[in-house]
């Protein structure tokens, strides 16, 4: 049997070598950008990767490349986070590999020009094109920050469950983006979600609370429910587009509502925020409990809203049994939409932006590398499943690829999947297995 | 695409003829106002939403649609939307089967809408000619709305139902006010006010409107001049004459030709590709969607018989027709969403368990004929649990 499996395991290595190598010697590897990197074991190498969405570089000497084409591991050996290790990393999670020293410092106007108008959909490869439609360039200002010559957004798409598919961690990589260029930039967060986790609004409230001290952050909102309600109500300035749905924040756990105690901290903190945006907390509080009650009156010549914590004004917002959920009309009408924009056109001249620009595409970037990894790790996952049922010989390497998930997609394994939350289980599973093979050697 | 025009001239007695059934429903007179073509003949576009929401009436053809709109250019573009889950439909041959009725892909029509609204910059006019289910969030997209002689616009209580089976008030409310809300958002873009999407949406809402001259106000009570629902147990439906009556529906057609004349076209062409493509991306999903069926009884069938000599002959020949299933599933989304539905499989599984019966054949053909047996459907129901791992 040992024997067996000793055949199987050299031929699976033997296809994994002929599928990873160009030649004897040689790998070759395509990322999702379009870019590849061809080199060998020993070579030095600048790697850009995504880890749990945030972007990291290492350089390092490549040790060895395993895996099965589109899933491969690249073990590099060199400095991370101040001592030297070897580092496995999935070839999808890599952004860019080159040789290093051979790739020239990307200087900001490289990432101008990859911004363009429409950033996400240029190629970085087509730089004439680029030069011809898009004249923005980004320099170095004395202050060390950078400068676009074009006034710009910094845009990011926020969908999915909350703290599943739209998570704090890119939140935080947009505005750290929107830094680099030092404060008073505009940051749109296009929000379409249904809610998600509680866990995961209190680190945005953090976030959000602070960004607010040096830039402007926009909710784009086509569907804002529950934990992106409360996103979007943290914002500056909130637009809907027509179709736009925001608010029914109740708050459970199981199958009941939260209550007492916990409820009234919830309503302190969702008031908290509306205020926070510049907005009445009474309509929000309608958002997070049946019971709450919004009217108001508008001045037919000014405009002016006055919002009442019952029914006594001409326009109903909620009564005493409904959820607040609010439309465009409603939301404009009582004040807490500030505009309507269908195209990006369009919440340009909301913005007071002469056209619509993005400034680079990294918040396009960003959200596309999450929910890629999120893709990747939903259909990987049951076949690693089936496998291990299947081929218990490779427990080991599966479960370590499982381990492995763990640290890319943390959320879809735990809260989607119903993995449990600590993978230690996992690995002395590993250990256990170990154990007995090395018994039964014996 | 090819683009073939029907001209048509609303002319001698069949324009007499129109005019004169649109007089005796108490239609406006057409306009004159009508663009030229460089024929001088304006061209209509008309798209076919018939069908079964979710797979007939899909986003992925009218992704292709779009296209070939922007390549015609035509001068107004008629959306024809016959969807009904009860009732009268070609897909429900004689009853109402529940596998036909809409699906509940919400942001997914409302990519559809917002597609169409900010692509395509014709004049853009609804027609319905049945609707009954979540088509009539389609049919309230649209601000200029016609409908046939006995149309329905019936049966967004589906939305409120969606919203079912929460006992906590609180949560209910919440579940209930966000899919209603998400749901107003198609009329909010068609320009309807809020309180009828409620009463539509809500069976305890009831819904009256006010007459001020042409303005009409609506309310979610009885209080209003013309009280259009006031039960407290079913939501708001209108058929053509009371959405007519009550300002909704901008006139009661036939046909084609007395749409167009009440558009204020006593001419026009008729650009045909967009009802081709339709028609044949419906008919091709269906013959497909049917040949899955055989595919799959006779997979089972053949997994049956996979035992003995001929055990991998079998298995071969089941894994092949699984294969087919997954390449039916991959072409057609909308097979793929009622191989789901109907039989409770997503591409992954099928996926799974094509690669189980493979592991079973390797088995097998190594003599090793128990391992792996029947793994095939372990992928069920993924994302439950750890299961040890």
């Amino acid at each position: 049997m040992q024997i067996r499996i000793a055949s199987i395991l050299m031929l699976l290595v033997a296809t994994f070598a002929l599928q990873g190598v160009a030649s004897a010697d040689q790998y070759e590897l395509t990322f999702d950008n379009g870019s590849s990197w061809r080199g060998e074991d020993g070579d030095r190498v600048d790697v850009v990767f995504s880890e749990q969405g945030v972007s990291q570089s290492m350089t390092g000497e490549i040790m060895k490349i395993d895996g099965r084409p589109g899933f491969e591991i690249v073990f590099i050996r060199g400095e991370i986070a101040g001592r030297v290790a070897t580092k496995g990393i999935f070839a999808p999670d890599i952004e860019r590999m080159t040789a290093s020293g051979a790739s020239a410092v990307e200087a900001a106007p490289a990432d101008a020009d990859r911004g363009g108008d429409r950033g996400g959909k240029s190629s970085s490869g087509d730089k004439r094109a680029k030069v011809a439609s898009e004249p923005a360039v980004t320099t170095v200002g004395e202050d060390g920050k950078l400068e676009s010559s074009k006034p710009g957004v910094f845009f990011m798409p926020w969908e999915g469950p909350v703290g599943i598919e739209a998570r704090h961690d890119e939140i935080k990589a947009i505005i750290e983006e929107a830094d680099k260029y030092g404060p008073g930039q505009i940051i749109v967060l296009q929000i379409n979600s249904p809610g998600g986790l509680v866990l995961e609004g209190d680190k945005i409230h953090e976030t959000l609370k602070d960004v607010k001290q040096r830039h402007r952050v926009i909710a784009w909102v086509k569907e804002a429910i529950s934990a992106a309600a409360f996103t979007s109500l943290h914002c500056d300035e909130i637009y809907f587009m027509q179709v736009g749905a925001m608010g029914s924040a109740v708050m459970y756990a199981g199958q009941t509502a939260i209550s007492g105690a916990e409820l009234d901290a919830w309503l302190e903190k969702f008031s908290e925020v509306a205020e926070i945006g510049g907005r009445d907390p009474i309509i929000a509080r309608c958002m997070v409990t049946r019971t709450a009650m919004a009217s108001y009156d508008k001045d037919p010549e000014t405009g002016k809203v006055t919002i009442y914590p019952d029914m006594r004004g001409e326009y109903d917002i909620s009564d005493d049994q409904n959820v607040l959920t609010l439309n465009v009309d409603n939301a404009i009408d009582c004040g807490y939409a500030d505009g309507i924009a269908n195209t990006t056109d369009e919440l340009a001249a909301l913005l007071d932006l002469p056209e619509w620009h993005e400034v680079n595409d990294s918040g396009r970037r960003i959200h596309e590398r999450w929910q890629r990894s999120v893709k990747q790790c939903r259909e990987r996952i049951p076949r690693l499943q089936a496998e291990l049922q299947r081929n218990p010989e490779r427990a080991i390497t599966l479960l370590k690829e499982l381990l492995g998930w763990y640290n890319r997609c943390y959320p879809v394994l735990v809260y989607e999947m119903g993995l449990p939350p600590d993978p230690d289980p996992i690995r002395r599973q590993i250990e256990e297995i170990r154990r007995q093979r090395a018994n039964n050697r014996n | 695409m090819s683009i073939p025009l029907r001209f048509v001239a609303l002319s001698g007695l069949l324009a007499a003829g129109a005019a004169s059934s649109l007089a005796a429903r108490g239609a406006e007179t057409p306009a004159n106002d009508a663009p030229a073509t460089e024929s001088g003949v304006p061209v209509v576009y008309v798209v076919p939403m018939s069908g079964q929401m979710g797979t007939d009436i899909h986003p992925s053809i009218y992704d292709e649609v779009v296209k070939d709109v922007m390549e015609v250019q035509p001068d107004v573009i008629v959306y024809q939307l016959k969807s009904a889950d009860i009732d009268n439909n070609f897909y429900l041959a004689g009853n109402d089967d529940r596998r036909e009725f809409g699906l509940a892909k919400i942001g997914e029509y409302r990519d559809l809408v917002r597609t169409l609204h900010e692509k395509l910059d014709a004049r853009q006019v609804m027609w319905v000619e049945d609707s009954v289910g979540l088509g009539s969030l389609l049919a309230l997209s649209w601000p200029e709305m016609y409908m046939s002689e006995g149309a329905r616009l019936w049966g967004l209580a589906r939305i409120s139902a969606m919203a079912g089976g929460w006992s906590d008030p609180d949560v209910a409310s919440k579940m209930l006010n966000a899919w209603v809300g998400m749901g107003n958002g198609f009329l909010q873009i068609g320009g309807y006010p809020l309180e009828i999407g409620w009463a539509m949406m809500r069976p305890e809402y009831n819904l009256s409107a006010s007459f001020k001259g042409r303005k009409v106000t609506w309310t979610n009570d009885t209080a209003g001049q013309w009280v259009v629902d006031s039960s407290g147990d079913n939501v708001a439906n209108f058929n053509a004459s009371l959405a007519e009556d009550m300002g909704l529906s901008q006139g009661t057609v036939e046909n084609l030709d007395d749409l167009m004349f009440l558009l204020g076209f006593r001419e026009y062409e008729e650009a045909e590709s967009g009802k081709e493509m339709v028609e044949k991306y419906v008919s091709d999903w269906r013959r497909t969607f049917d040949r899955c069926k055989t595919w799959w009884a006779d997979a089972q069938q053949k997994m049956g018989w996979a035992s003995g000599d001929d055990a991998i002959k079998y298995l071969g020949s089941a894994k092949t027709d699984l294969e087919r299933i997954l390449r039916a599933c991959r072409q057609y989304p909308a097979v793929e969403a009622r191989w789901q539905q109907d039989y409770g499989m997503s591409i992954l599984q099928l996926e799974l368990q094509i690669e189980g019966i493979k592991d079973q054949i390797g088995d097998m053909r190594r003599g090793n004929q128990g391992r792996g047996r029947g793994s095939g459907n372990r992928g069920r129901g993924s994302g439950g649990g750890g299961r040890g791992l």
